[in-house]
């Protein structure tokens, strides 16, 4: 799998099915490496890998009368008989399935796509000397080495180095590697108050490489929250300005602004039309597929089109729908290179099992002039600035989220106040004008962008937050 | 057990290798497969469920379990995954102790109950009963478009080890859901349709016609719902909501290597009394038609009922082999992996609130002045901290011990420990219900879990969500 001269799978697939593939199809190909360590406390309780994957999603596509019928099979097993079901179950779909589009052009050429950065070397050369050493260092930061008052309960980290590849009917043949890190943490703490409960702040990242550098930053910060969660109080209730970090932004955007500007959600009328006010003036947002180090980064996407960037806010109005082959065809317009395949319940290490679904591959929300972190606390004078809520479950149709407060703090003076916990907060992320949302009520945005995932802002402040309190 | 038996052969020369190489060894193998299907206004699309097959071969080096993957069924894969597994228990000779627990022993084979099994239906049959909800939803006042899921997912597992166990289980869960979307100047809000299990095609029946009426009413109702009271209530959860609340907010404090880890709020409290004695909280593996149940876990142990909460009183925990050796007790059939791809972790299966002896107007007359939550969304754990999140997609206002003003979308936080307290009543079996869901450990993992329950009042801070 490692060996880039060998030939990919999608390819590999396609010379084995060839004879039996009527045009036009598409084959995306994953092969995997994987390794994980996973600890309890400090001690390292199990090592896994190398676990490797080779697997193949195929789709066929099927005109009659005047509609489309479009099927799909994937599997891992990759004997000339796996291959064989997974046609067969293609062609079941392509028979019983009914899409509103009369022809599909599918992406061509095998032209250079653009140059990105999304392989980590350390993880390709020596996945577990590179997970051991991070581990090391992340274990470093904690004082004692996590041993006493403040440390690590238990954690995993997950790294995967992959190459993709699509080939289709159309003549395109391109493939890619690619690196994944996986960081899930959880920093308990028994220092503070007599008698309270430990605290805890559970971390949870997904990114292209494994860095180092931000654990001299991040670790103190995680022992900070877990030890302030002891002695947290409940919030105030009210409407109240509100500080959202890129870290929970990242949780809340995506997911509804990427629903609501894809072609799927203009074809069922769930979309926010182009040129509609849907946000804040302040808001500008790029979808940026070669944002470097980004989770969804990559110079062609799922369905093997070049990817581009483009405008989709400019000044809290929509600006742009993003199309996969299929659903820009029901509504005559072409892919914009925005495909990937999604997984069904949350993103998944490999995803040659899943459907292909246009969004905008990466966020990129253009910088304010709030200034710092410190600049925007003092502009806001008395607030809540949010450090993690439970998970905020947004919902692309309603447009909502909401989640419990694990942990804010109170903003009084200009400056972060006592810890707080508990209450919720939640509403709609975007709107039409008139209707209060999250895009809608932002007043500022800071000057410092930060890169979570597939997201790159810097924090913003939402005034008029409704705030529901823990007492 | 067409692909797994056709397997089998290999996999036993595969673990028979291992034998020699350490005291104690055992091999998970799956194969997955079955239907999915989406119908809306303008498209249906069937898919075939990921063909995803492989195994993974677990041994005791002496003072941890190792383990590796093959993700395939080929007899050389098999051969290559053992031989790596053999080389990372070379790897670890010297001090020894023996495998937590005892090995397990049982034989068996279980299928999942059917009068119709789904293997057996036509997809094109599928298609035509997601149509005709589809349809029926889509055809209310008010509805805009409807979208229509359904979901087969079957799958097939077969454990062997070293200590002569043989179990071998398919199971075919089957999980609906049918979402009539109101749309209306830009607002757009659903309450959604569901259902599902283990079973075989007569699940279906499950879904009727006035249910779907009666999701499509609500749904156009919510465009008009008012918008939701913040502050401590007297809160009614539904059986759906009390069944997110067994799971989500209870049951993962109550999974064992959590409190291995010194990461749950409920370890110290075993044994103690956490709520009224009308409350009684199981997970049932075994529970009949239960979308969550396995016949057996990952290491070999079969699935059975465990309750955690008795009366009132908190009285077990869940276990695999290894959290159980920790806390002195026995395995309870609830080691699970997402798939061989994953390790194993202490999982729920199917997760409720046992029923009480209140009908709803008394409980609603117990509220007096407070929330209906119904139609639970999500739920989060935090089995340290001891704090919960749940949300649904409506509620009423109960005001004079009568269901009032409907409101959308509601969170529900507070302390786990604190709700238990304030129980006031437990509903009666004529409301239980158990719903399909997912569930992860953190944010990967994911895996089928039930829940489910009765009517549940007592008291919390909601907001909106």
């Amino acid at each position: 799998m490692t060996d880039s001269e060998a030939v990919p799978v999608a390819r590999r697939a396609a010379e084995q099915l060839r004879s039996e593939l009527p045009a036009p199809w598409e084959i995306f190909g994953e092969e995997l490496l994987r390794h994980e360590i996973h600890y309890v406390g400090d001690r390292v309780e199990i090592v896994r890998g190398p676990i490797e994957l080779e697997g193949i999603g195929l789709r066929i596509f099927r005109p009659r009368e005047g509609q489309m019928g479009v099927g799909s099979g994937s599997t891992n097993d990759l004997s000339r008989d796996g291959l064989r079901r997974a046609l067969r179950d293609a062609e079941l779909g392509a028979k019983l399935s009914v899409f509103p589009a009369e022809r599909v052009v599918l992406p061509g050429g095998t032209g250079p796509t653009p140059t990105v950065s999304n392989t980590d070397r350390r993880i390709v050369e020596d996945p577990l000397g590179a997970l051991r050493a991070f581990a090391a260092q992340l274990l470093g930061q904690f004082p004692d080495g996590g041993r006493r008052e403040v440390g690590p309960s238990f954690g995993s980290l997950r790294v995967t180095f992959g190459r993709r590849s699509v080939v289709n009917s159309a003549g395109v043949e391109r493939s890619d590697t690619g690196t994944l890190a996986d960081l899930e943490w959880a920093v308990k703490s028994t220092a503070g108050p007599e008698g309270a409960p430990a605290g805890e702040y559970w971390v949870n990242s997904r990114a292209r490489r494994l860095d180092p550098d931000d654990l001299e930053v991040d670790v103190p910060r995680w022992i900070r929250v877990a030890r302030d969660v002891r002695s947290a109080g409940a919030p105030t209730g009210g409407t109240l300005p509100v500080i959202f970090p890129p870290s929970i932004l990242s949780d809340i955007v995506p997911e509804v602004l990427g629903g609501r500007l894809s072609g799927a959600a203009e074809r069922r009328q769930m979309a926010s039309p182009v040129g509609t006010q849907v946000a804040s003036e302040l808001l500008t947002i790029d979808d940026d597929p070669h944002l470097p180090w980004a989770t969804h980064t990559g110079g062609f996407d799922d369905e093997g089109s070049p990817t581009r960037s483009s405008n989709l806010l400019e000044r809290g109005v929509v600006r742009a729908h993003v199309y996969d082959v299929l659903n820009g065809a029901a509504l005559g317009q072409a892919p914009t290179g925005d495909t990937f395949r999604t997984a069904r319940l949350g993103e998944s290490w490999f995803r040659f099992t899943e459907p292909p679904a246009a969004q905008p591959l990466n966020f990129d929300v253009r910088p304010g002039s709030g200034g710092t972190d410190e600049e925007l606390l003092e502009a806001v004078g008395e607030g809540l600035w949010l450090e993690q809520l439970g998970h905020t479950f947004p919902d692309a149709a309603t447009g909502g989220f909401g989640g419990e407060i694990r942990i804010a703090y109170r903003i009084h003076g200009g400056r972060l106040a006592e810890p707080v916990r508990g209450g919720t907060i939640g509403g709609l992320v975007l709107a039409p004008s008139g209707t209060p949302s999250l895009m809608g009520n932002v007043t500022a945005i800071g000057s410092r962008p930060r890169l979570i995932g597939r997201f790159r802002s810097p924090a913003w402040l939402v005034a008029k937050t409704p705030v529901s309190g823990g007492s | 057990m067409s692909v797994l038996t056709e397997a089998e052969g290999a996999l036993e020369r595969a673990l028979q290798h291992l034998d020699g190489a350490s005291v104690y060894a055992d091999v998970m193998a799956e194969a997955h497969g079955g239907y999915q299907l989406r119908v809306e206004r303008d498209s249906t699309s069937p898919v075939a469920v990921p063909a995803l097959r492989g195994a993974v071969f677990r041994a005791w080096t002496g003072r941890r379990w190792a383990e590796t993957v093959a993700a395939g069924l080929d007899p050389s894969g098999l051969e290559r995954a053992v031989e790596a597994l053999v080389g990372q228990l070379r790897g670890s000779e010297g001090e020894s102790r023996p495998p937590p627990g005892a090995n397990p022993i049982d034989r068996g084979d279980w299928k999942t109950p059917a009068r119709r099994r789904m293997a057996e239906v036509d997809v094109e049959e599928l298609i035509g009963r997601a149509q005709e909800w589809q349809r029926l939803a889509a055809g209310m006042p008010g509805i805009s478009n409807a979208i229509a899921n359904l979901i087969n997912l079957r799958e097939e597992r077969l454990f062997r080890s070293t200590s002569g166990a043989r179990l071998g289980e398919e199971i075919d869960r089957i999980a609906v859901t049918i979402i009539p979307l109101a749309i209306e100047n830009g607002r757009i809000e659903y309450d959604p349709i569901r259902a599902g299990g283990t079973g075989g095609f007569e699940l279906l029946d499950r879904i009727t016609e006035e249910e779907i009426r009666a999701g499509a009413r609500g749904s156009v109702e919510l465009l008009r719902a008012g918008a939701p009271p913040s502050g401590r209530f007297r809160v009614l959860l539904d059986p759906s909501m009390a069944g997110v609340f067994a799971h989500e907010s209870f049951g993962h404090g109550t999974e064992a290597d959590q409190m291995v880890r010194e990461r749950s709020y409920l370890k110290p409290l075993l044994g103690q009394v956490v709520g009224p004695e009308a409350l009684t909280l199981v997970d049932d593996g075994s529970f009949e038609g239960g979308w969550g149940q396995i016949y057996f876990d990952e290491e070999g142990t079969l699935a059975r009922r465990n309750v955690l909460v008795e009366k009132g009183r908190f009285v077990g925990a869940l276990h695999d082999r290894e959290s159980a050796e920790a806390l002195h007790a026995r395995p309870t059939g609830n080691a699970r992996r997402a798939d061989f791809l994953s390790r194993s972790f202490v999982r729920m299966t199917n997760t409720f609130v046992e029923p009480g002896d209140l009908t709803l107007e008394e409980l609603l007359e117990e509220a007096r002045d407070g929330i209906l939550l119904e139609s639970a969304t999500s739920g989060l754990e935090d089995p340290l901290g001891g704090q919960m999140q749940l949300k649904c997609k409506r509620a009423h206002r109960i005001e004079h011990g009568r269901i009032t003003t409907l409101h959308a979308s509601m969170a529900l936080s507070g302390k786990v420990l604190d709700f238990l307290r304030d129980i006031r009543g437990v509903g009666r079996r004529e409301g239980l219900r158990m719903d399909p869901g997912f569930c992860g450990k953190g944010h990967t993992d994911m895996l089928p879990t039930g829940d489910g329950g009765c009517y549940l009042l007592s008291e919390a801070v909601v907001g909106p969500a």
